[in-house]
């Protein structure tokens, strides 16, 4: 791939977590003076990577090699004493200490066995300038904005001379200028020399800053090549894989009258301009990546979070969820993305979990629980999602994921919605129960059920869903009919930040 | 160290003052040199035993055993030196602080090594120890009269007009208080109780500093346990029953966020002042002891809330700079592309 020896490499690193593999023999050199690329979709295993040069976590199998010789990262500081530094997509910093402290964190200047806290902001205010950013060092880093933080991450970086730095998404939570101001300090850093991962959604950062490509998909190293010698649609292709045509059950069902009208929905900080209409009997996909807006849109029209303008109608009538009890009055069920977190009691039956939502319906007049109605509806539905379970008192937590998230699907249809959305509803079960909820999903819409499915899994939203909206950075990007759908234009909308549906079916690679 | 903390020191002292003016309105003898001597003596106590407790919050951790391990220290050390009336001083405190060592050894044992919640660790061992030290007292009780003069002139000897064991407090707050700002250790301790999560990633050893604060609490609190004896002269097994309420409350009410991460040991000790001329308010005044609780409880939930409408605020200008951030974000195509 390129003549100069590699300051890292790994070769042939496995990684299993309980029985999944997320890493199957996965080589990558890091050359230094080069920026590498690694790019894969959603659960590639790139995070798997990232954490095991950076020393958080350990490989099964392979080895990482340091100029050449085998080494064991005993934790991330003893990464970081060989000279790898990690700018994390998430910051990991401390929100009650100062901007200086937290760059100079566990090695402060001290003088005279104290520590220096004026040479710290000192320090520290010469380094943010260099990154020509002017933050007050001694504020606490909780009155920051998320793009302070990350630049405060890079500067953690920079002071610590890193010979290897990994930048995991570093750009998906910061501004245009910021990006600007990261993609010349990555040229300076390649100019000394520096070996640079650089992980990436987005294509033409992928293309336009990488001197090398590794593409993973499903923990596999797919191809690894110069950027200069792959085209936007080869990237994407190869981060999809080849057969996108998997088989979902979707059945023709006629859409009726729009129940729900959403117009310049914005909010949640980001989202602007939202709109779109959904008949009865209709599957709208929305999908996007990770950050592109799709559960804020979910929680706007379910009255978890109040949007900041736009409108929305139900049947016709104007309506404002301002709570998820006043949403599910209005018709309205959400399938929440975290079955565990947001969506099931783990140590509760079947049947309570199920209930859960119908519980005042279900009781009289002294509020308490009819337990023979509440039975039967429990075994009704959990018939009809044909859960596998020893019976309705079955405690949640043993279930399998896929089971769960039957439940879960049958806590909201039991207070029988006019429409349904579906966070993620197929996120990390398996393809039985996932082609089952398919199924279902379907049966619903034939039956008349307008429904959002929000979903990153490109096949699934492309065999679901009647239209398909992608989202970017808040916003809605293109727009896809069922028999117009193309996966390559679908992830280039979602990914590309220069995409235009109307003027650019073929991409160039952009510098 | 920031504004922010200053700005919140300032404030604690102000409202220590206007408690002090107002308690002399309404009785005069409050600045009588005796009387407020008394404050100092009783603010003492709870003082060193809060410091410990300061730096155990700061880390996200609590420590309910205080109480417990300053009876113990109390009585085991009385107890040696009722035997060995000729005995040193010097010994005497090395007991007692024996005793408070391998409590909080044993407090850090179950916090680090069994990984059991701080909160639950020692809500156990506050009774294993209160349970220890009563049945070594057999109900036994040691009095000022067969305990030799010389230990209870440690809480009379002055320095300066000002009583020694004042002294000690004030030279522990500020030791304690520049190694929290001035040391690398210090400053883990609050990167710890600030975010775990990222104090792992950047390579601090949770374990350590956890183990340290929960055997420097101890410490202190067994060195307080003689001081205890020297003060009260008489010592049982059931003394400083509520002393793990009195050292939190001082604690949250000087600042020290009870999610760990934020605050200050010199607020923890202006917070111990503060309880001491409560008391003696309520006291002087001849008011109902039950004034003293819920003027306690009404502190703690004031400053609670007052320090939390504070973060709220923060928080706020904290998202509308996010959103302003995130808005340059939105075409960032046009620089990127």
């Amino acid at each position: 791939m390129n003549a100069v020896a590699p300051v890292l490499a790994l070769q042939g690193v496995s990684k299993r977590f309980g029985p999944i593999e997320v890493l199957t023999g996965v080589d990558l050199d890091l050359a230094g003076g080069r920026v590498h690329a690694l790019a894969g979709e959603n659960g590639a295993g790139k995070s798997t990577v990232v954490k095991i040069i950076a020393g958080i976590i350990r490989a099964d199998g392979g080895t990482l090699r340091l100029d050449g010789a085998p080494v064991v990262f005993q934790g991330a500081a003893d990464a970081r004493r060989h000279g790898v530094a990690v700018v994390h997509q998430h910051p990991a910093v401390f929100p009650d200490l100062t901007v200086a402290e937290n760059i100079f964190i566990g090695r402060q200047p001290r003088r005279g066995g104290r520590i220096d806290w004026t040479a710290m902001y000192a320090t520290a205010h010469e380094l943010l300038l260099r990154l020509r950013m002017e933050i007050d060092v001694r504020l606490p880093v909780k009155a920051l904005g998320i793009a302070e933080r990350q630049a405060i991450e890079i500067v953690k970086a920079l002071s610590l001379d890193a010979r290897v730095l990994i930048m995991d998404e570093p750009t998906s939570t910061i501004s245009s200028r910021e990006v600007d101001r990261l993609f010349e300090i990555v040229a300076t850093l390649k100019r000394q020399g520096v070996a640079i991962l650089f992980i990436s959604h987005f294509i033409d950062e992928i293309l336009g800053l990488g001197d090398d490509v590794t593409i993973l998909r499903s923990g596999r190293r797919v191809i690894s090549c110069p950027a200069a010698s792959l085209t936007p649609e080869q990237t994407v292709r190869h981060m999809i894989g080849a057969d996108p045509g998997a088989l979902f059950p979707k059945a023709a069902a006629a859409i009726g009258a729009p129940v729900l009208r959403v117009r310049n929905l914005s909010g949640a900080g980001f989202v602007e301009d939202v709109s779109f209409d959904l008949g009865a009997g209709e599957i709208l996909g929305l999908f996007g990546l990770v950050g592109a807006g799709r559960s804020e849109i979910a929680q706007m029209l379910f009255g978890i979070v109040t949007p900041d303008r736009g409108e929305m109608h139900i049947a016709g009538t104007r309506a404002e969820p301002r709570s998820p009890q006043e949403a599910m009055r209005l018709g309205l069920s959400l399938l929440p993305e975290d079955r565990h977190l947001q969506g099931l009691v783990l140590p509760f039956p079947i049947r309570a979990n199920a209930t859960l939502t119908v519980l005042r319906r279900l009781s009289g007049a002294l509020g308490l629980v009819n337990r023979g109605e509440e039975n039967a509806l429990a075994r009704e539905y959990v018939a009809r999602m044909r859960v596998v379970a020893s019976g309705i008192e079955q405690v949640t937590a043993t279930l399998s994921g896929g089971n769960q998230q039957k439940v879960l699907l049958a806590k909201w249809l039991i207070p029988a919605p006019r429409v349904l959305i579906l966070d993620q509803p197929t996120r990390g079960i398996d393809v039985g129960a996932k082609a089952e909820i398919h199924r279902i999903v379907s049966q619903l819409a034939a039956q008349g059920m307008a429904i959002i499915l929000i979903s990153d899994d490109a096949p699934e939203v492309i065999g679901m869903a009647d239209r398909i909206l992608v989202l970017r950075a808040g916003r809605l990007v293109a727009t896809f009919e069922r028999d117009a759908v193309d996966q390559q234009a679908m992830m280039l909308a979602a990914a590309h930040t220069t995409w235009d549906q109307a003027t650019t079916p073929a991409l160039q690679a952009t510098p | 160290m920031s504004g922010l903390l200053r700005v919140r020191e300032a404030g604690l002292v102000l409202a220590l003052l206007v408690i002090c003016a107002g308690v002399t309105l309404r009785e005069p003898r409050f600045l009588n040199g005796a009387n407020l001597e008394q404050v100092a003596l009783s603010a003492t106590l709870v003082c060193i035993v809060a410091l410990g407790e300061a730096l155990v919050i700061i880390a996200r951790q609590v420590d309910l055993s205080v109480g417990a391990i300053v009876a113990s220290s109390a009585f085991v050390s009385a107890d040696w030196l009722s035997k060995h009336p000729g005995g040193s001083m010097v010994f005497v405190f090395a007991i007692g602080c024996t005793v408070g060592l391998a409590m909080g050894a044993g407090n850090a044992l179950l916090v680090v090594a069994a990984r059991i919640p701080a909160i639950v660790a020692t809500l156990g061992t506050l009774a294993i120890y209160r349970g220890a030290v009563i049945v070594f007292a057999g109900g036994r009780q040691i009095s000022a009269t067969i305990l030799p003069d010389s230990y209870q002139a440690i809480a009379q000897v002055r320095v300066l007009h000002v009583p020694l064991l004042v002294w000690i407090a004030v030279a522990l707050t500020l030791v304690l208080g520049w190694a929290a700002s001035y040391t690398r250790t210090g400053r883990n301790l609050y990167a710890l109780g600030s975010d775990p999560e990222s104090a792992r990633f950047v390579g601090i050893n949770e374990g350590w500093h956890l183990a340290l604060v929960f055997v420097l609490s101890g410490l202190l609190c067994g060195f307080v346990g003689v001081l205890w004896g020297a003060r009260f002269g008489t010592v049982d097994a059931v003394l400083a029953p509520d002393l793990h309420f009195q050292a939190i409350s001082a604690v949250v009410v000087g600042g020290v966020s009870i999610f760990g991460g934020s605050g200050s040991v010199y607020g923890a000790a202006i917070g111990a002042v503060i309880f001491a001329v409560l008391q003696n308010g309520v006291q002087l005044l001849g008011l109902n002891q039950f004034w003293l609780q819920a003027v306690t409880g009404a502190a703690i939930l004031g400053t609670v809330i007052l320090y939390s409408l504070l973060a709220r605020r923060a928080e706020r200008a904290e998202r509308e700079g996010r959103r302003r951030s995130v808005g340059l974000g939105l075409n960032r195509g046009v620089g990127a592309g």
